[in-house]
């Protein structure tokens, strides 16, 4: 059928099926900028268009529906070379993240802001309300439309983002703690070919999963002829054409601490969404139907859903095969292999951290300092709570996906991926090939937040590509993302806390049982981190604790923000502001009182290795607490009277604080490489090995850069994550890019500025000593000066040195702690059970803010998607262990109209000694206190004490005691 | 799969292409259901509403008529729509959707979660069908078939119109959704959403309020006719007890908020 509209201004006419989907069509026309979150739910807007200039959303119409109308995309602000008003605002305000759904917010603020140049902050929330940003959390935009609206009078404004981080953190430097626009975001912003899912080729072949309906099951029968055989299919994996190789989806440095428990396919499934069979065909068409095709037969199995019912006496079994070790195998390895089942496949262990499948115990830690039973002694108080954590999932916009192609007989894997070196090795271990035969293209993400440290789809992309030289292309639906990703690991935590009178805390000792689900991808590293990030805020001669994991049935968990974080805080926090209502004291002197000072040693964190224990006691070197904890009682209003309502007495008004942290880094783990060379003209490129997910860690690379070779920022281009030309890098996780790939550049930096020195002070005749780096680009004798230009040039000739690059590689036994805390206002509807955030202000120590306006970013998105768990997210199972509500919506994904009404963010400085000047970890940590702050301002508001995440009105009115 | 899709210019030949295609064929109108990514649906083949001219909206003999076609987005930017019915239609908090639902869709996609209905409902508005029927919101919803809406009448002399809803996010369909209506003759229109396959009215309560003005010694009374007129479900989002308990809270203040309840007693 003949369709004919108007599109960006131009006539069109498509020949298509008039049913087609608009949004396929646009994204074959080119227009990346339509992008797709979640199938058409209609949710997430990132395929808004303008339809006779109204913002709706493309995957929910077809082409039909286009016939004689206007459709205008965000294609359509793009002028070469330049920015509009809105586009450059966006950057401006630091707003733009990963930048997978931001062309669509410049679209509609720009039409908002045609068709009323003064719009207001209701008017732009409401134009925005079908835009989901799970990264920026919305705050930022709107700095952004002040901007754009001046700037549509004035092109030439100049923003002022934030002036107050100057003052704070001007120590000198010419870029560090100063905001600049972040390297990659004018790319994503115009929709320019930046993500994985622009670099699929018309003929790439597609992957579709066919997924178990059942939570714990065998299959019995599978019969994948009538598929094979349909025309179009190229192949269909399944455990029986599958490599023997198992592997941890977690991408963790070598030998991983996790076992290795997962193999591509296998003939028991483990969670609701577990892998049956693939089909790679042609078109997307033809996978769905031959999935259909597929004949299986389970013999279901109980499942486990909860870490009591994975403990308990016969409990049914989730990992039968066969078990073995790499190292320190245990005595009794012969009896828990008696009853191996071979349908379970197998499970290996790097060596040993407690794990005992035949229990369902993935994996155990343990630690503890001083004297338990004499701590509580001493204690006036003991308390023992258990406290309790459901299921999150991380929902970034641009869902797991994967397109993979050979060339010769190298594997190339376009991933969005947070580990390319991770997934390298395993991915080369998976297919049976050496490293040097696969290159990992790592494009920009459209949000990770963790799940993207899991290699989920790369080994099944990759193997069918290995398999039939096809290149292939794999996206998870939404519905996959929910069922079949890592997702935050669920905790139940039994809590004691001894105290004397005066407050003083004696005595902590925890027992955290974690469920790590079907596989054991951070068994043991995210419940090691509930302790670490937790019990060292506070100042405690006495602490024991003990750690299990268990497996079960519901769907995978793995890396998620924070780590284990969250949730060890949200016992610590908790119990702490129970005592203190116990004991009568103030939450906040409470502690005040007991909280951790800057050069504390942190004894306890000697005892809690992540698969290796520290080689030094780690110290809070730098914490802004005392600053933070005195800046958040002042905004907040902490101990001033509440603004009750007379008139509604039903509702109750109350605050609540909690501290957190988090480390920079893996100290004596993780490494991270870079190399900066000079070129020709004197610019200068940067590798680095970091893997850049949308945070700023390119423009961070960049501005270390700038700020060591004093060259102009547009002068530095930074090429990252890519494993055939950048060094190692272990990867964005554990808080790790500031301080180690940050540190690899800045040390390759320096390298390369000793070697320019080095050379210019002979050109120049004078002794090295005497020569200095001014900016820009060049070096400064008493004699003359010397360009970068004709260093290079001199470099690069006939009888020159040879080109100049310098090398870098950043490892440490050290960490870098960030600090911070949340203080809110709510007010609860007792008789209904609603909460509202009156007030969200998060405070935080990242050292030195490099990117000040991108860290204030990533401040709001850590606390709306902590919010987020703490109020409305929850994975929800049938009985049978199905997932009941995959899909935004129903999981409850906080959009812009979850927003605190008053929603702050703000950086306290310390001075850090490790990180690039000064520079600390700020993303993670800003997940970690949402929960207790909100849970206590609730019991400071009604008087209960809502022990488990997340908090839903029912839960709030059952603890009232009116259900 | 679609295999015709036909912009008809005529009534009758929308209605003739329909009797043609039967069960095959659907309305199409903003689309935002039928071509939902999840939605699974048999037609084949759609018809659309756009050409036939459903999308005048203007007050008559005290009604509000609307269009089948007029989004939701309009009726709250249309100067003919009352504040308090603009607030009925904005609590589709996504105003991409409310730029695609159309009003016609909305009534006709029957969805028991529907925030829009209970305002509808507790209002009185009626629709008119192709072949001139009319029928109460309610009656539609609760009919096997849904023939074709050609409008949407809402009386427009209401002397209060308040609702509520109660979620656990922004965007998420609601536990509950609340809509209470003090007409000009002073009956009372009651309705939920939530609590059942489709949305309710609750004409037990409409009768206890109508009584006389309500006071404070039958609030309790009210909660509990509220409770016993609905069968509420339990669901991933709330339990039966919960909407139950919930829903007499909801309504009560709701009727507050359209007369004061006498507080002397
Ligand atoms: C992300 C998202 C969020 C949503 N949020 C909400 C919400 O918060 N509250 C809420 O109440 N709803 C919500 N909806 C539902 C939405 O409002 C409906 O999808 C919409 O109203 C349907 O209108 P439409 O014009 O797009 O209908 P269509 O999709 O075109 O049609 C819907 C159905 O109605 C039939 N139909 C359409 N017009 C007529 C007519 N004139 N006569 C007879 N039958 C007709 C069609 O054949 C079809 O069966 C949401 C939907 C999405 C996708
Ligand atoms: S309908 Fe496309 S992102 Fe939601």
């Amino acid at each position: 059928m003949s369709i004919s509209f108007t599109l960006n201004g131009a006539p069109r006419t498509v020949q298509v099926e008039p049913g087609k989907n608009v949004q396929t069509l646009l994204r074959e026309l080119g227009f990346n900028s339509v992008r797709d979150s979640d199938d058409g739910w209609g949710f997430a807007g990132s395929d808004t268009i303008l339809l006779d200039g109204v913002a709706v959303n493309a995957t929910m119409l077809i082409v039909g529906q286009l016939e004689d109308r206007e459709v205008v995309t965000a294609e359509s602000l793009n002028v070469y070379g330049q920015l509009s008003a809105v586009q450059s605002a966006l950057i401006d305000a630091g707003a733009v993240q990963s930048g997978y759904n931001d062309p669509a917010v410049a679209l509609v603020l720009t039409d908002l802001l045609q068709r009323n140049p003064a719009a207001d902050r209701a008017e732009v929330t409401d134009a925005l309300s079908g835009i989901f940003l799970r990264e920026s959390a919305y705050e930022q935009v709107f700095t952004a439309v002040e901007i754009a609206k001046e700037r549509m009078v004035n092109p030439e404004h100049v923003a002022d983002v934030n002036p107050e981080f100057n003052k704070v953190f001007d120590r000198d430097m010419r870029f560090v703690g100063k905001a600049s626009r972040k390297v990659d975001a004018t790319r994503t912003l115009k929709a320019e070919k930046a993500f994985v899912e622009d670099f699929v080729p018309a003929d790439a072949c597609h992957l579709k999963m066919l997924r178990s309906p059942h939570a714990h099951a065998y299959i019995s029968k599978l019969d994948t002829s009538k598929a094979e055989a349909m025309p179009g299919v190229v192949a269909v994996l399944s455990y029986k054409n599958a490599p023997d190789v198992y592997y941890t989806p977690g991408g963790q440095t070598a030998p991983e601490p996790s076992p290795l428990d997962r193999r591509l396919f296998g003939q028991k499934m483990r969670h609701f969404g577990d892998r049956v069979a693939a089909v790679v065909a042609e078109t997307p068409e033809i996978a769905e139907a031959a999935l259909k095709l597929i004949e299986v037969e389970f013999e279901v199995l109980k499942p486990i859903l909860d870490v009591d019912e994975a403990a308990a006496e016969g409990a049914p079994i989730v990992h039968k095969g066969l078990i073995s070790y790499s190292a320190g195998a245990p005595d009794d390895l012969d009896e828990q292999n008696a009853d191996v089942d071979p349908r379970d496949g197998r499970i290996h262990f790097n060596f040993p951290f407690g794990g005992e499948p035949r229990k369902n115990i993935a994996a155990k830690g343990h630690g503890s300092i001083g004297d338990i039973d004499k701590g509580f002694a001493e204690a006036d108080v003991i308390l023992e709570r258990t406290y309790e954590s459901k299921q999150a999932q991380q929902c970034p916009p641009e869902p797991h996906l994967c397109l993979t192609y050979m060339e010769g007989d190298r594997l190339v894997i376009r991933a969005a991926t947070q580990v390319p070196w991770h997934v390298r090795r395993q991915i080369a271990n998976i297919i049976g090939v050496k490293q040097n035969k696969v290159h990992v293209i790592k494009e920009r993400l459209g949000g990770g937040f963790g799940s993207k440290q899991d290699i989920l789809v790369e080994d099944v992309c990759s193997f069918a590509t290995h398999l039939t030289g096809r290149t292939v292309y794999f996206r998870h639906t939404r519905e996959e993302e929910f069922i079949a990703t890592s997702s935050r690991h669920v905790a139940k935590m039994d809590i004691k806390l001894g105290a004397r009178k005066d407050g003083t805390i004696t005595a902590i000792e925890v027992d955290y049982r974690f469920n790590t689900g079907p596989y054991g991808n951070h068994a043991l590293t995210v419940p090691s981190n509930a302790p670490a990030l937790s019990l060292p805020l506070y100042r405690c001669e006495n602490v024991k604790f003990e750690i299990t994991t268990y497996y079960s049935n519901i769907v995978p968990t793995g890396a998620y923000q924070g780590y284990g974080g969250p949730k060890g805080n949200f016992a610590m926090q908790m119990i702490l502001a129970e005592m203190a209502a116990e004991l009568g004291i103030d939450h906040l002197d409470m502690i005040q009182k007991n909280r951790v000072h800057e050069g504390d040693e942190l004894t306890l964190l000697g005892k809690v290795g992540e698969g290796k224990m520290p080689s030094k006691i780690p110290s809070a070197s730098s914490c802004a607490l005392e600053g933070i904890l005195d800046r958040g009682a002042e905004t907040l209003g902490w101990g001033t009277p509440k603004a009750e309502d007379p008139t509604k007495p039903h509702i109750k008004i109350g605050r609540g604080v909690a501290t957190m942290k988090q480390k920079s880094g893996i100290a004596d783990i993780d490494q991270a490489n870079a190399t900066v060379k000079l070129t020709s003209d004197g610019t200068l490129i940067c590798h680095s090995g970091g893997a850049d997910l949308g945070a700023g860690l390119d423009t961070v690379v960049t501005k270390l850069v700038g700020e060591v070779l004093l060259s102009e920022l547009n002068d530095i281009h930074v090429i990252s994550g890519d494993t055939d030309h950048c060094l190692f890098d272990k990867g964005a996780y554990a808080s790790s890019g500031t301080c180690f790939s940050g540190n690899a550049a800045k040390l390759a930096a320096e390298d390369l500025r000793d070697q320019i020195l080095k050379v210019a002070a002979e050109r120049l005749g004078e002794p090295v000593e005497q020569v200095e780096l001014v900016f820009p680009a060049t070096v400064k004798g008493q004699t003359g000066t010397i360009s970068f230009a004709e260093i290079a040039h001199f470099a690069e000739s006939g009888t020159g040195c040879g080109m100049l690059q310098g090398k870098g590689c950043f490892t440490t036994p050290e960490f870098a702690f960030p600090y911070g805390a949340n203080f809110v206002e709510v007010a609860v509807d007792t008789e209904t059970g609603e909460v509202e955030l009156l007030k969200f202000h998060a405070l935080l120590d990242c050292g030195t803010p490099i990117n000040p306006e991108l860290a204030l970013g990533q401040v709001y998105g850590a606390s709306i998607r902590a919010i987020g768990h703490s109020l409305s997210e929850c994975i929800k199972y049938d009985e049978e262990g199905r997932v009941v509500n995959a899909n935004f919506a129903d999981y409850g994904t906080p959009s812009l109209g979850d927003l605190p009404k008053d929603f702050r963010a703000e950086l306290v400085a310390s001075n850090d000694q490790i990180g690039p000047y000064g520079g600390k970890s700020v993303s993670e940590i800003g997940v970690n206190a949402a929960a207790p702050a909100i849970a206590s301002a609730i019991h400071d508001a009604c008087g209960v004490w809502i022990r488990e995440w997340n908090i839903t009105p029912e839960k709030v009115l059952r603890a009232l005691g009116r259900l | 799969m679609i295999n015709n899709y036909y912009r008809p210019e005529t009534l009758a030949d929308a209605l003739a292409l329909k009797k043609q295609h039967g069960d095959e064929a659907a309305w199409l109108a903003g689309g935002s259901r039928l071509n939902r990514g999840s939605f699974e649906h048999a037609a084949t083949t759609l018809i659309s509403l756009e050409k036939l001219g459903l999308k005048g909206i203007e007050v008559k003999d005290g009604s509000l008529e609307i269009g089948a076609m007029v989004t939701l987005q309009q009726l709250i930017e249309s100067t003919e729509t009352s504040e308090e019915l603009k607030a009925v239609f904005a609590q589709i908090f996504n105003r991409n959707i409310r730029n695609q639902s159309t009003l016609g869709g909305e009534i006709a996609a029957a969805n028991g979660r529907c925030e829009v209905m209970p305002g509808l409902i507790a209002a009185g508005a009626h629709v008119v069908l192709a072949d001139d029927s009319v029928f109460s919101v309610e009656e539609y919803l609760q009919a096997e078939d849904k023939a074709l809406i050609l409008k949407v009448v809402v009386p427009a002399n209401l002397k209060a119109l308040k609702i509520r809803k109660i979620t656990n996010s922004a965007a998420a369909e609601p536990i509950l959704a609340a809509a209470v209506a003090r007409k000009a003759d002073d009956t009372w229109g009651i309705a939920l959403s939530g609590v059942a396959e489709k949305p309710v009215r609750l004409r037990d309560a409409e009768a206890l309020v109508g009584e006389s003005q309500l006071a404070e010694g039958k609030i309790e009374q009210l909660q509990k006719v509220v409770s016993d007129s609905i069968k509420p479900v339990s669901d991933f989002r709330a339990s039966a007890e919960y909407r139950s308990s919930v829903s007499g809270v909801v309504v009560v203040r709701l009727v507050d908020e359209c007369a004061p309840i006498s507080k002397s007693q």
